[in-house]
C-alpha cells in the first residue's frame, strides 16, 4: 500500500491528538493550577469577583461546549463567545440576491452547505434560503471549496456564482485562484469575507461600555485566523484594552493552556500577547498568503449582520478584477450604510449572542422556534454558531428542552 | 464552513497551486494552497479550512510535547512573550 509513506504523517496526527485531546490527567493537571489561580484572586478581589475570557472563534466555542470546559472550570470564570461565525453575519442582503439571481436568471450557484441553509429577512420569489430555492427549481451547488465550484463550473456553459465567504483564513486561497486566472469565464465570485481584528475591537469596546458586567480578563484569539495574518497582529488590543490576549490552538487542552496563561496573567496585573499555538502561529504569520490577499481585495467598511457596519472589517475584490465580481458583474448595488436596515427576523437576539452581550438561553427562539434541523436565525446555521454548538453538544437543560434527557 | 481539520498532503499538482489531501478517511481531495507553496510537500501534515490549506504543522519532535506542557505548568518555561 503507497498510503504507508505516509504512516509518519498519520502518526504525528494521532500522537497530537493523544497530547491535546485524549489527556484526562493532564486536563486534571492544569485544571488544578487554573484553581489555585482563582483562588488567589478570589483573596485579592473577595469572594464574589467574576471574570470573564472571550474566545473569538466558532471552533473555540465548539472545544468548550464539546468538551463541557465551562463545567470543569470554576465559577468565577465565564467563557464568553465573540464574532466567530462568518456565516452568522453575513447580511441578509446577499443571501436575498442570490436567491433572485438563481430563480430569476438562473444563474448556477456554488456554495458551502451551511450558507445554504442561510435564511434571508425577506421571502424572494417565496424562498427564505437558497435551500428552498433550490425546491422551487434553482440550480444550487453545494461543494467543499473553491477548486470543486470551478472544476463543476468548467464542465457547463451556464452563468454561474460562487458565493465566496469567510474569514482571512481562506482568503488567501480565493486569491491565489483568482491571480492564476482559474476563474472560468461563466463564473462570478460574491465577496463576502470578513476581517476579525475590527469585530475584536468593536465587540470588547461594547462589553467594556458596561462596567456592571464582570470585567474582561483576557481574550482568547483565533489560532487558524492569526496562522495567516499573524499574531502580531491582536498587538493592538493587548495596548488598547490593557488585557492579554492568548492565540490558541483548537484542542481541549489547547484551550485550558491558554485559560491558564490569560489567570497567570490577570493576577500579576500584565496584559501581554502569547502565543499558545506554537505548533502552526508564528508572529508575522504567512506573508505569501498575506500578499495574495492584498493584491486581489481591498479593505472596506462591512456590514455585520444585525449589527451593522464595522469600520475596515470586510473586502471588495480590487477594481480591475471588475469582470469576475459577482454584483459589477450582473449591476448589482452593494450595501451602504444608507440603504442597510437591521437584518434579524423578528425574536432572533444572534447579533448580541455574536458580541457576546447574551447568551443562546436568553433568546426565546432558541430551542423552540429555532432548531438546528429548522434553523431560524443565522447564529443556529452553521456548525460554527454559536446557538448550534449550544444546542447540539450543549448542557442537560438544553438536552430536555429536545427531550433526550 | 470555517472548520480547520489536519490532513496529510499526498500530491502537489503542477501549477504549485493545488494539492491533494486525505483527511484520514482515504478519499483524496483536491484543495487551494493559500500558504506560500514552497513550504508545502508530499507528506507534510497541514491544516485544511473549507479547502483551502492555511497552515503547515511545525513537527516538533514527538517527546517534546509532553515535557513542554509540564514545563509551562511548573512555571519554569514562560511561552515566548511578543509584547515587548
Amino acid at each position: 500500500m503507497g498510503d504507508n509513506e505516509y504512516e509518519s504523517s498519520w502518526r504525528y496526527i494521532d500522537y497530537i491528538e493523544k497530547i491535546f485531546r485524549r489527556n484526562r490527567e493532564l486536563a486534571m493537571k492544569i485544571v488544578n493550577k487554573i484553581n489555585d489561580l482563582t483562588d488567589q484572586i478570589r483573596r485579592v478581589y473577595g469572594e464574589d469577583h467574576k471574570i470573564k475570557i472571550m474566545n473569538f472563534c466558532g471552533t473555540h466555542e465548539w472545544t468548550i461546549v464539546r468538551y463541557g470546559i465551562r463545567s470543569i472550570l470554576p465559577r468565577m470564570i465565564e467563557l464568553v463567545a465573540g464574532p466567530g461565525c462568518p456565516v452568522c453575519v453575513t447580511p441578509s442582503y446577499y443571501i436575498e440576491r442570490l436567491i433572485e439571481y438563481s430563480l430569476e436568471e438562473k444563474i448556477v450557484v456554488y456554495t458551502f452547505g451551511d450558507v445554504y441553509r442561510l435564511r434571508s429577512v425577506k421571502p424572494v420569489k417565496g424562498a427564505y434560503s437558497l435551500s428552498e430555492a433550490k425546491a422551487l427549481g434553482a440550480d444550487v451547488r453545494i461543494v467543499e471549496g473553491f477548486a470543486d465550484a470551478v472544476r463543476d463550473s468548467l464542465g457547463h456553459k451556464r452563468e454561474s456564482v460562487f458565493v465566496g465567504i469567510g474569514f482571512e483564513t481562506i482568503a488567501p486561497g480565493y486569491a491565489r485562484y483568482i491571480l492564476h486566472n482559474k476563474i472560468p469565464n461563466n463564473m462570478s465570485f460574491l465577496s463576502l469575507v470578513k476581517l476579525t481584528p475590527p469585530a475584536m475591537f468593536y465587540s470588547l469596546e461594547i462589553l467594556q461600555d458596561k462596567p456592571t458586567e464582570p470585567v474582561i480578563a483576557g481574550v482568547i484569539a483565533p489560532g487558524h485566523v492569526s496562522t495567516i495574518i499573524g499574531a502580531k497582529s491582536w498587538r493592538p488590543v493587548v495596548e488598547h484594552f490593557n488585557i492579554p490576549v492568548v492565540v490558541s490552538g483548537f484542542e481541549p487542552i489547547d484551550v485550558l493552556i491558554s485559560i491558564f496563561y490569560i489567570l497567570k496573567l490577570y493576577v500579576r496585573g500584565e496584559a501581554r500577547l502569547l502565543i499558545e499555538y506554537e505548533r502552526a502561529v508564528s508572529w508575522d504569520g504567512d506573508l505569501s498568503a498575506q500578499s495574495y490577499i492584498y493584491k486581489v481585495f481591498e479593505v472596506r467598511d462591512d456590514v455585520w449582520r444585525g449589527i451593522g457596519y464595522i469600520p475596515k472589517s470586510g473586502l471588495r475584490l480590487r477594481e480591475e478584477y471588475d469582470k469576475i465580481d459577482f454584483l459589477k458583474r450582473h449591476g448589482i448595488k452593494d450595501l451602504s450604510p444608507e440603504t442597510w436596515a437591521t437584518d434579524l427576523s423578528p425574536g432572533c437576539r444572534c447579533a448580541e449572542i455574536v458580541l457576546g452581550k447574551a447568551l443562546p438561553r436568553d433568546c426565546p427562539l432558541f430551542m423552540r422556534k429555532c432548531t438546528p434541523e429548522k434553523p431560524y436565525g443565522p447564529c443556529m446555521v452553521s456548525i460554527e454558531g454559536t446557538c448550534s454548538i449550544w444546542a447540539r453538544y450543549g448542557s442537560q437543560e438544553i438536552l430536555e428542552m429536545r427531550g433526550v434527557s | 464552513m470555517c472548520w480547520g481539520v489536519p490532513a496529510v498532503v499526498k500530491k502537489i499538482f503542477n501549477d504549485n497551486l493545488r494539492a491533494l489531501v486525505d483527511y484520514g478517511d482515504g478519499i483524496d481531495r483536491e484543495v487551494i494552497i493559500g500558504v506560500s507553496d514552497e513550504d508545502i510537500k508530499v507528506g507534510d501534515v497541514v491544516i485544511v479550512h473549507a479547502g483551502v490549506i492555511i497552515s503547515k504543522i511545525d513537527e516538533k519532535d514527538l517527546d517534546l510535547y509532553e515535557e513542554y506542557i509540564e514545563k509551562i505548568l511548573r512555571d519554569e518555561r514562560e511561552n515566548p512573550d511578543l509584547s515587548e
